[in-house]
């Protein structure tokens, strides 16, 4: 017979509501200071904010729909669960990101097979990986680098992984795909400096 | 406005406000989001409701005591069979019952309604029948016994000839109108099989003949929806909308309820199976242009129930059983706002209700009982929460502290 403010139940919108019913603009600082405090609107909001980049980012790396589900689900029970030790000033953009980042790398590594034949890659990529081996095993920037190229566009990944898993030449290649050997070659180099790029930008994650 | 690239240059250098940068990061995350991943926006809303689901489970529901689930359904299909008319699980503390009653017994309500067709005519139907069928050359009750002389000729003459007429504007003028009176309660099966209750004081307008653009029905009062939706045939790309006063609801095939009464400041959309959207209603000119309001759908899950109050939507988990049970025969009413229950009550049993002072309309009761017993012993069983009395003279119910 008690009147309860939240009853159980629960807003499932893009926008917030305040316990009062009051519908608010998304207002990220604010959110993530009522979710360290254990509100389940704010954590709800940020649920909905984030969640759709997020599933993008892993699937796009993954290309496994229960992978990536998978993943963010972990992500998000993680957030709740730690929101106690979560510090107010810490980027939540950044840790999501970062979190997610992790968690498929390490998808990755219990799908070693996908990277063992990219260990050669390491060396090919050496603008990323020349600062960065103190830190990183070998095996590590392997599984990154993995990653990173799954999340390459497709046509762009047929290509590559073409040359560096199945070891094909650039002339094999462009036999396979129709395309002229030129093109391939353009194709490899265009990828690497793609991939040099997306490497400079994951590896801070990894770090 | 700043010009976007102005606004970026500002970004990058840093010189935005708080405001700008927001702005800027919205669209970057938007514009992330959008990058081609092979999974489209059916795919990510979904996989989004999964998501939730699995993490609501873990974490907000994990901390706390599971939400009292009272009376799941099955109990309510139990009780219905059983036909008891008691109270069940009513907290608070019990008190005496002090209800007086007038001396005329005022039973519930049955299977009344009148149908109206296209030229006007108002037809009672017949109480021993629980439902209507609009078949494609005539309209007969659920058991197949004909509705004898209810076709108006144009009306008739296109439905006998078994196919739509082919203009749409004939068909907007070709609406039947299925109506409940206080106390009653009806059935319908629309042309595209589609199944609809009525509970009482509702009325629902829909045409003899789906068009093949849209499948519009419209409602004022209270309806339970079960929208026919086979894949792969044809009707089932036809979208179906229930359009009331309140709300404008997109219906994706599926098992909903609707309330939508005039004299209740709330409509609610509380979905069963399927999905649905929902939002402000087209119907009303207060609402900004059409693209605004498209934008302000609304997609519900099962469980969830979308509320229109004024200008705003909110969504919110619900039992279920407590808002579809009066289809099978039972008040169920969970933690339930008295004025509200009083209103339901008042509908069924066609009597006005008064507050006295000293009253709190908003004070919230649980309980379920069948609405097929008579109006003593629903009151009867309120009382015995020891919060409110009530005082029957003819077709007026005083509530009293």
């Amino acid at each position: 017979m008690t009147f309860k403010p939240f009853g159980g139940k629960f807003p499932y919108l893009s926008r917030m509501r305040r316990t009062n019913g009051e519908v608010v603009a998304y207002d990220e600082p604010e959110l993530v200071a009522r979710l360290v405090a254990g509100d389940e609107y704010a954590f709800a909001a940020l649920f909905d904010h984030y969640h759709d980049v997020l599933l993008a980012f892993a699937y796009k790396r993954l290309h496994d729909e229960d992978d990536a589900k998978d993943v963010v689900q972990d992500v998000y029970i993680r957030l709740w669960k730690q929101r106690e030790s979560f510090r107010l000033e810490t980027n939540l953009e950044n840790y999501l990101f970062k979190a997610v980042f992790n968690s498929v790398l390490n998808v990755f590594k219990h799908r070693s097979v996908h990277a063992l034949h990219l260990e050669a890659l390491v060396h090919v990529i050496p603008s990323v990986t020349e600062g960065t081996d103190h830190g990183i095993r070998e095996q590590d920037m392997a599984h990154i680098i993995a990653m990173e190229v799954a999340a390459l566009p497709t046509k762009m990944r047929e290509a590559f992984e073409l040359r560096w898993k199945d070891g094909l030449t650039n002339k094999q290649i462009a036999l396979r795909m129709g395309l002229s050997e030129q093109t391939v070659e353009t194709h490899m180099k265009r990828t690497l400096r793609v991939l040099r790029g997306r490497l400079q930008v994951a590896l801070p994650f990894f770090l | 406005m700043i010009e976007p690239r102005e606004l970026v240059k500002r970004y990058r250098a840093g010189t935005c406000t708080e405001a700008e940068r927001r702005y800027v990061e919205a669209w970057l995350l938007r514009y992330r989001a959008s990058d081609d991943t092979g999974l489209d926006e059916k795919d990510y809303q979904r996989i989004r409701h999964a998501n939730w689901q699995a993490v609501r489970a873990q974490t907000i529901s994990g901390g706390r005591h599971a939400k009292r689930r009272w009376l799941p359904f099955a109990a309510a299909a139990a009780i219905l069979a059983l036909a008891i008319g008691t109270w069940l699980l009513i907290d608070g503390t019990r008190g005496v019952s002090d209800m007086r009653l007038g001396t005329t017994e005022i039973l519930p309500g049955g299977n009344r309604a009148t149908l109206t067709l296209a030229d006007g005519r108002i037809i009672t139907l017949d109480e021993a029948q629980t439902g209507i069928v609009i078949g494609n050359r005539d309209i007969t009750y659920q058991d197949g016994s004909a509705l004898a002389g209810v076709i108006p000729s144009e009306a008739g003459e296109s439905l006998r000839n078994g196919r739509a007429p082919s203009h749409a504007q004939a068909d907007v003028q070709m609406m039947l109108s299925l109506s409940t009176p206080k106390g009653g309660t009806y059935q319908v099966t629309l042309p595209d099989g589609s199944k609809v209750w009525l509970n009482a004081a509702s009325t629902l307008r829909y045409p003899i003949r789906f068009t093949d653009a849209v499948r519009e029905v419209f409602l004022e009062g209270e309806a339970f929806f079960e929208i026919k939706g086979i894949e792969g045939t044809r009707m089932s790309r036809v979208p179906f909308n229930v359009q009331t006063s309140g709300q404008t609801i997109e219906v994706l095939g599926t098992q909903f309820n609707v309330s939508a009464y005039t004299d209740d400041p709330d409509t609610k959309t509380t979905l069963v199976t399927g999905r649905v959207k929902v939002g402000m209603s087209t119907l009303r000119n207060d609402v900004p242009t059409s693209q605004e309001v498209r934008e302000r759908l609304v997609e519900l899950s099962p469980g969830q129930q979308a509320t229109t109050r004024g200008a705003a939507i909110t969504v919110e988990e619900v039992d279920l059983s407590s808002y579809t049970a009066w289809k099978d025969g039972l008040f169920l009413f969970d933690d339930e706002p008295l004025d509200a229950i009083m209103r339901k009550i008042s509908r069924w049993y066609d009597v006005e209700v008064v507050f006295n002072d000293g009253i709190d309309r908003q004070e919230r009761f649980g309980g379920g009982v069948s609405r097929y017993g008579k109006l003593k012993e629903v009151l009867d069983r309120l009382s015995l929460t020891g919060k409110v009395r009530f005082a029957v003279t003819e077709r007026r119910i005083t509530v009293m502290p």
